[in-house]
């Protein structure tokens, strides 16, 4: 049974490169060190803007630092957030919409009407509120992101607990006299595993995104940082002359965020046989 | 129903309310005097205290608060420090720029992922159901500002068709709304084809199986009503999210709308211009909130009945 069952899981493709993916940036992000070439900030200043080549993967940007050393630098900070982002959102998220949803009436629209509020403004939009006043920042990114991007978590929890509460096997369970924790959490959580793993396929890289894009726009990681989002917002004015400084974040950013999706993907396919 | 309906508005308009006491706070907390940063380093204390009259900063805070509110109930968000003008007037000679990026695309989205994850959903498993999840992983995948990049090196850069900066004419509109619409449009497909896969194992879509109903009857009276709910509830949550995360569409094609508005107000800190348009967003959001909700529990039975029973 067991054996089978793992052998179903190495064949499932998209779990598999997913996860080969997503280890390969783990990989770079504990040994960047020796993988990298060069530290991140250093400034090679007769190779600006020198194109992929042997010395340098791929290419130098506008100061002459390896952009391939930035890259692979780089992936501490995705994990980090992804991680960090991913964790918090998913604690606060899945409790409060198992609560709402479960006990319904007066506990439920208390946490409704937080989670309405913060549903209530676009992430990004609460990020840039909170960014501004905390000011910019690895850390404050993270907060930003991770305290404005539960709501969804609760949401849709709570529709879909209200939904599986009037099922048979949760009356049943009821009759047999279980706790409410009991219920909630071996009789509701359980089927919401799927909703859950969706969320956090979701997560990982929607919070990757967010901080990158916040990044782009100057507000996240400070340069000299290595962050994907700061380097691509470097090379966007090197656009026509030196094209590789933009194109190895973005290629960067999009093989990161393919990878975990593809786990979402292939866990949903392994927990979800139809 | 009614009732229903009523107490959900009721809950917008308080919503808001917090919304506003929280951004006003928010604001208020501000490191950097803006007041110093208009008038500069040469200028007196005495003329500095005048400004800050004009401005009503010389007042308690929530005097200040109270006289916002009134003021923006009345949709006076009052005056940019900047360029002096009337918020209001600023925001909403941008604000159809924004709506025409996230209104068009919105649409594009509807229209497109309807139908797509209708067949895959449908015929899962077949080719065009493998093909769909694996190009929709892809461009979910895609941040959109490097998607844009990517629009950019090859249509203005590589094949100068299109115009990347500003808005002059409708092919300016191009290179946006490829952006917004196709790095939004994967989750589109994928959460409404699960939606309608769900649809397709409830009892009453075999019930009408049973009954002898082709194929055709059960999709648009049974699984495509109960799936369109969702779809409609993520369609209308979508639209303040485009508009919100127009601010780094907006800011690479230098589009004039409100995202790139709020971009610059941030970076010069002037925050009359920040509080109002953080306000017009929340306000979208929690009408598109109220409406997305109404709609639900109005085609749904089990919500609807959960509703009117407890009543």
């Amino acid at each position: 049974m067991a054996g089978s069952k793992i052998k179903e899981i190495f064949k499932n493709i998209s779990f598999v490169s997913g996860f080969m993916i997503f280890m390969s940036v783990i990989v770079c992000a504990i040994f960047a060190d020796y993988i990298a070439l060069y530290p991140y900030d250093e400034m090679h200043l007769i190779d600006k803007l020198q194109k992929p080549s042997l010395t340098y993967f791929l290419g130098t940007d506008m100061y002459g630092r390896c952009i391939f050393s930035r890259i692979i630098y780089g992936t501490r900070i995705i994990i980090k957030v992804g991680l960090i982002v991913t964790l918090i959102q998913a604690g606060i998220g899945v409790t409060l919409g198992l609560l709402s949803g479960y006990y319904g009436g007066v506990i439920r629209k208390t946490i409704m009407f937080i989670t309405d509020i913060t549903w209530s403004l676009p992430s990004i939009i609460m990020a840039l509120a909170i960014i501004t006043v905390l000011g910019p920042g690895l850390t404050n990114v993270i907060i930003a992101i991770a305290l404005v991007g539960w709501a969804q978590y609760a949401k849709i929890i709570d529709a879909k607990a209200q939904t599986i509460k009037y099922l048979p096997f949760v009356e049943a369970g009821r009759v047999l006299g279980e706790t409410d924790f009991n219920i909630m959490v071996r009789y509701i959580l359980p089927n919401l595993i799927n909703q859950i793993i969706i969320l956090v396929s979701l997560t990982f890289p929607t919070a990757v995104i967010s901080a990158s894009g916040l990044g782009f726009l100057g507000l996240g990681t400070q340069p000299p940082a290595p962050d994907w989002g700061v380097i691509l917002s470097e090379g966007i004015r090197f656009l026509k002359n030196a094209p590789w400084i933009a194109i190895a974040p973005g290629f960067s950013l999009v093989y990161t965020i393919l990878g975990f999706n593809m786990l979402g993907e292939g866990l949903k396919e392994i927990l979800e046989p139809e | 129903m009614l009732e229903y309906i009523k107490k959900r508005l009721l809950l917008g308009v308080f919503v808001l309310f917090v919304v506003s006491i929280l951004l006003f706070a928010i604001m208020h907390s501000l490191p950097g005097d803006p007041i110093q940063l208009l008038a500069g380093d040469r200028t007196s204390p005495e003329k500095i205290l005048e400004i800050r009259i004009r401005f009503g900063l010389d007042k308690p805070v929530y005097i200040q608060y109270m006289k916002w509110l009134t003021n923006a109930l009345k949709m006076d968000f009052g005056l940019s420090i900047v360029t002096n003008q009337p918020v209001s007037k600023l925001v909403m000679s941008r604000l159809k720029f924004t709506l025409m990026l996230s209104g068009i695309s919105v649409l594009l989205q509807y229209i497109l992922a309807v139908p797509i994850a209708l067949i895959a959903a449908f015929k899962k498993n077949s080719i065009f159901d493998k093909v769909t999840l694996y190009i929709t992983i892809v461009f979910w995948s895609t941040p959109q500002f490097w998607f844009a990049i990517l629009l950019i090196l090859l249509f203005a850069i590589k094949f100068p068709i299109f115009p990347i900066s500003g808005y002059s004419g409708a092919s300016s509109l191009v290179l946006p709304i490829a952006t917004i619409t196709l790095t939004r449009l994967a989750s589109r497909i994928r959460i409404t084809r699960s939606e309608i896969i769900d649809t397709l194992k409830e009892k009453y879509v075999i019930t009408a199986y049973a009954k002898g109903l082709n194929d055709k009857k059960v999709l648009i009276k049974h699984v495509l009503k109960n799936a369109l709910i969702p779809t409609t509830v993520m369609f209308f949550l979508s639209i303040p999210w485009i508009i919100g995360g127009s601010v780094i569409v907006e800011k690479i094609f230098a589009w004039p709308g409100m995202g790139y508005l709020l971009w610059t107000s941030i970076t010069k800190q002037d925050y009359p211009v920040v509080q109002g348009i953080i306000m017009i967003i929340a306000l979208l959001t929690v009408i598109s909130n109220t409406t997305g909700d109404i709609i639900v529990a109005y085609l749904n039975p089990r919500i609807r009945h959960d509703i009117e029973g407890k009543k």
